[in-house]
């Protein structure tokens, strides 16, 4: 062994453009472990710490895996980790390349997959919205006629509500297909070579929408947060905005949306992992609308602490379970949390925000992360899937917490291009 | 027991031999030594004089110029001896500035690191257009505030503690840690930008 004594070694996957490299590795720092951090683009000091630095291709999960058998011999490792979709696909390569505890590799695949996903869902009877996969050179006039509408176009492999608009008729179907093909095409095809190309186009499904957050030990679902999601999502895009925990909806229908997890966990094959599932409930009961083997995104996670003092991040929770060092989960303190994910409000080059210190000042909120930076260009949903900022709260009631980032939110503003073409014109 | 040294090796001539570390194992300038005995000031050199058949060592950074004694003498039978002997000099290095980093106050560390991030931090973020400024030193922990490409950078964090902390606790056992006090929200070039899940 080349370092490290008898400390464990995780290997952390983490593409460059998350939001999460930090919290994921102070966690690891307060598990007290060997960390390697590994990223799809050299970092600057990767030859100076070859045991704490690599790069992997992680468009390629099989060769990733060969990368990481061979640094393996040198430093052995405990557990891989990935923090999305793509670096789950890969960390289930190298779990099962080096006898790791993991998801299986077919369940995260299709996990990450919005049309093999709903493939097994569907076969395993679970409620899942009727669906079609469009591959991109279907004939847009045959599909349209055999849609029910109003329908949802959602690019098969993007993520975070990218690319996602609800169509209500056929002629929007033909220009939305052409809209969705654009966005599609900008963000080049789907990197990953396990993944399906095209669109698929599903029923609309009326109803709340919750968020569920849980790790699977053994198949078993272990329920870390249900949230509600307060703002209708009604489209005809989908920003995920608001996120407010415990869910004030009745115990039976929180029974009932755990359940169809558990058993939608199931049917996709997971079995050792994190897994984030957004569902909706109506007259019908509970159903699927996405499931994912990674745990929530953006800065949303920041929010859910665990153990009687909430001492304990979700992320050192999942780097632990991974780890094998927590058996069950730790409660959350008592009391409720709410995430506002700031959607991007217009498309031009930022200039400023203005509020954030009014709207940290704001009772019970407890942090305003701004994720966007002076003279970038902001593109708003659906064509790019960017979050201009997070809001986070803590307080006694999901009442509290909810009117407290929504009160923030409204202090915020994003000023877009004035400056620049002020600037532009005084110097004309 | 540190991290073993990378070594690629490029041979010159018949005589010369051209060893490329994956780290500093000298200061930037170029310095020559004949024997052990005149390269105690550098532990590597030392070391790679150390193995029968070298005659002469030029070392430059994380650059050493090894010319044997006899051009006979093939490159494959001395090549890994001098990868070990690499490895040793780096391990006796690391011993020594650990003797004197128990001895360091905050004014010693922050000259050390200091010299650290003008030859080696500093040109490695370089590559990325960032900058690292060494603030303050208080308790042995090192006050960082990142700048250019690192500031607002989705992967400034992995940086700071896989690569600059790391190499500082190597290279100046006394260090502690790293606080970084940037402010990340006012970056306006990040090189890595954040914005997926």
């Amino acid at each position: 062994m080349a370092s490290g004594g008898d400390r464990a070694r995780l290997l952390l996957l983490i593409p460059t453009t998350t939001y999460r490299a930090e919290a994921f590795v102070e966690a690891a720092r307060e598990l007290d472990v060997d960390l390697t951090v590994a990223s799809e683009h050299d970092s600057t000091f990767s030859l100076a710490e070859p045991d704490k630095l690599l790069t992997l291709d992680f468009t390629d999960p099989r060769r990733a895996a060969e990368q990481v058998k061979v640094f393996a011999r040198d430093y052995p490792l405990a557990a891989v980790f990935g923090v999305d979709d793509h670096t789950a696909v890969v960390a289930a390569h190298v779990s099962a390349e080096l006898g790791l505890r993991h998801n299986p590799v077919a369940a995260v695949e299709a996990a990450g997959d919005k049309h093999r996903q709903r493939v097994l869902l569907q076969r395993h009877g679970i409620r899942v919205p009727k669906f079609r996969l469009l591959s991109f050179d279907s004939d847009v006039k045959q599909a349209g006629r055999q849609v029910t509408y109003p329908c949802v176009l959602k690019p098969v492999h993007l993520a975070a509500s990218r690319g996602v608009i609800r169509v209500d008729d056929a002629v929007e179907f033909g220009q939305t297909v052409q809209r969705v093909r654009a966005i599609t095409d900008r963000a080049g095809p789907a990197a990953a070579a396990w993944a399906t190309q095209g669109m698929i186009a599903e029923d609309y499904v009326p109803g709340p929408e919750f968020a569920l957050e849980g790790w699977i030990e053994g198949g078993e679902l272990d329920v870390l947060a249900l949230f509600d999601k307060p703002d209708p999502l009604e489209g005809p895009y989908f920003a995920e905005t608001l996120y407010v925990a415990p869910s004030r909806f009745p115990d039976a229908v929180q029974v009932e949306l755990v359940a169809c997890a558990q058993s939608a966990a199931r049917a996709v094959g997971l079995e050792t992992g994190p897994v984030h599932v957004e569902l909706r409930y109506n007259d019908e009961g509970p159903w699927i609308i996405e499931l994912a083997a990674r745990p929530i995104g953006g800065k949303c996670g920041q929010v859910l602490r665990f153990g009687a003092d909430g001492s304990v991040t979700l992320e050192q929770l999942l780097l632990g379970r991974a780890l094998g060092r927590f058996e069950a989960t730790p409660k959350r303190p008592p009391g409720a949390v709410a995430v506002m994910m700031i959607p991007v409000p217009v498309a031009g080059t930022l200039d400023r925000v203005i509020g954030t210190a009014a709207a940290r000042a704001v009772p019970h909120v407890t942090d305003v992360i701004v994720t966007v930076h002076r003279g970038q260009e902001l593109v708003p949903l659906p064509e790019e899937s960017r979050y201009a900022g997070f809001i986070l709260a803590r307080g006694e009631t999901p009442e509290v917490v909810e009117r407290a980032v929504r009160e923030a939110n409204e202090m915020i503003e994003f000023v877009v291009g004035s400056a620049l073409e002020d600037a532009a014109g005084s110097a004309r | 027991m540190p991290t073993p040294i990378e070594v690629i090796a490029e041979p010159v001539d018949d005589i010369r031999c051209k060893f490329m570390l994956n780290r500093a194992v000298h200061e930037p300038g170029v310095k020559q030594y004949t024997s052990a005995e005149s390269a105690a000031e550098s532990p590597v050199a030392q070391a790679v004089l150390e193995v029968p058949g070298i005659s002469e060592v030029v070392v430059s950074g994380n650059v050493i110029t090894v010319v044997k004694a006899d051009a006979a003498m093939p490159w494959s039978v001395l090549e890994p001896q001098v990868r070990y002997a690499v490895n040793v000099g780096a391990e006796r290095l690391e011993a020594s500035a650990a003797e004197v980093g128990e001895a360091m106050d905050d004014d010693a560390i922050y000259d050390a690191v200091a010299e650290v991030f003008r030859t080696q931090i500093n040109p490695a973020v370089a590559q990325h257009g960032g900058r690292i400024d060494l603030i303050d030193v208080q308790d042995a922990t090192i006050i960082v505030r990142l700048m250019g490409g690192c500031q607002g950078c989705g992967m400034a964090n992995v940086t700071l503690r896989q690569g600059v902390e790391a190499a500082l606790k190597r290279l100046v056992p006394a260090v502690k840690g790293v606080k970084d006090v940037t402010d990340h929200t006012s970056g306006t070039n990040p090189y890595f930008q954040q914005g997926t899940k």
